[in-house]
């Protein structure tokens, strides 16, 4: 009777206890799937058009510029910068600053640029080069065809130490290379540009 | 006159225009995001979650019986790996675990004080050389593809043919940290903690490749 008595009494609590098991493990199990299948229920339009919208206004000239120092033509540096905003869009990748986000775009649209240069898939107009020569600006023809005629590997670190104005340091992360190799390839091509243009004009 | 300040008057001139703005909001509005990501979604059938579940227990239950006698083995833990990678003393026993000949390389840039060698699922085997400041890792594992595991982007790379085999050679500051060929059969990589000039990588490729 005793023994009767201690099972139903401990029956209830046993049964409650394997319902709370059942629970927590159903929601380890489902949370996730839950979650994400709202995510992509609630995928707003809004947000990625948004998103799309803030960084073309802060970032778009920045990241269309260096795509063209690569690719020298406006076409293919558009569609870096569309593509760039693509993989930033469908990676949605976690970066705490706006420095971070920035440097984070200029590295893949630098990836990408490098990747159409190695499949030589560009095309062969430049309508900057067009633009200042019916501008009748030649000083800044001259100075953007020296330029251009760099090497890959110089002409990338020159554009973001003086264009974007950024450290070696930070040129490296960027570009996924060591401190030294940035510094080196900077010397080299201030060398080069000094060579062509013959001291007419200098990097401050 | 700076040149800087030119460039930069130069760079100026390139902006997103208005129309390019539009063109590229209208296409990346017309492409699909959510496809993208409901296909990592795939639905989790019922049967399975709870499948899963029952999983679970059964190698928590099977862990737990068998797990002491594991311990307890008689078996040379050290040499004895998890998940197929094993470890073992010597080249001829890493040739032996899996399979094919191990070859190690010779004419190595510093002197090594230890080596480790490791086989990864008898398909890949590994030699790491370390002196304490420098290492040089030596892979070789079945098919063409790369082995090395070094997903770096070096600003440098040669080609050369070693006993008419191609070597490709990657570094930076015009030498060289790493070295992938394939013989068609297998795929090989030395990959080395400090630049070397295609010279000496020739003298180590060599005592490797017949």
């Amino acid at each position: 009777m005793e023994y009767c008595l201690a099972t139903e009494r401990c029956l209830p609590s046993f049964v409650y206890i394997l319902k709370k098991l059942f629970y927590f493990l159903s929601g380890i199990l489902f949370e996730n799937v839950c979650s994400q299948t709202d995510l992509s229920k609630t995928n707003d339009r809004e947000r990625i058009n948004y998103q799309a919208e803030r960084m073309l206004s802060e970032y778009g000239n920045a990241v269309l510029r260096l795509a063209y120092s690569y690719l020298h033509n406006t076409a293919d540096a558009e569609e870096i910068l569309q593509d760039t905003l693509v993989q930033f869009l469908r990676t949605t990748p976690t970066l705490n600053t706006k420095e971070h986000e920035k440097a984070w775009l200029l590295h893949v649209a630098s990836n990408l640029s490098k990747n159409r240069i190695k499949y030589n898939a560009i095309r062969q107009t430049d309508e900057l080069m067009d633009e200042l020569v019916a501008e009748n600006r030649d000083d800044l023809s001259f100075v953007w065809e020296t330029v251009k005629a760099l090497p890959d590997k110089y002409r990338e670190v020159v554009h973001l130490f003086y264009h974007e104005g950024y450290p070696t340091a930070q040129i490296a992360q960027i570009l996924e290379m060591k401190e030294a190799t940035v510094r080196s390839n900077l010397f080299r091509g201030r060398e080069k540009l000094k060579t062509v243009l013959k001291e007419v004009y200098d990097f401050e | 006159m700076t040149l800087n300040s030119k460039y930069n008057e130069a760079m100026e001139h390139i902006e997103v225009t208005p129309e390019m703005r539009n063109r590229i909001l209208e296409n990346i509005g017309n492409m699909d995001f959510a496809e993208k990501e409901q296909a990592k979604n795939v639905p989790f059938p019922n049967i399975k979650r709870f499948a899963t579940l029952a999983a679970c227990f059964a190698v928590m239950f099977v862990g737990a019986l068998t797990l002491p006698d594991l311990l307890n083995s008689s078996h040379d833990l050290s040499t004895i790996g998890n998940n197929g990678i094993v470890e073992v003393s010597s080249v001829e026993a890493l040739s032996e675990t899996v399979d094919f000949e191990v070859v190690e390389p010779g004419n190595l840039p510093f002197k090594p004080e230890n080596v480790v060698y490791t086989s990864y699922w008898a398909e890949m085997a590994e030699i790491v050389y370390t002196n304490g400041e420098q290492t040089a890792v030596f892979r070789k594992g079945i098919g063409s593809d790369d082995v090395s595991g070094d997903y770096n982007s070096y600003e440098l790379t040669g080609k050369i043919s070693v006993n008419n085999i191609n070597v490709t050679l990657k570094g930076n500051d015009e030498a060289y940290t790493l070295a992938i060929w394939t013989d068609g059969a297998f795929a090989y990589s030395l990959a080395l903690s400090e630049e070397i000039d295609e010279t000496a990588w020739i003298k180590i490729l060599q005592t490797m490749i017949d």
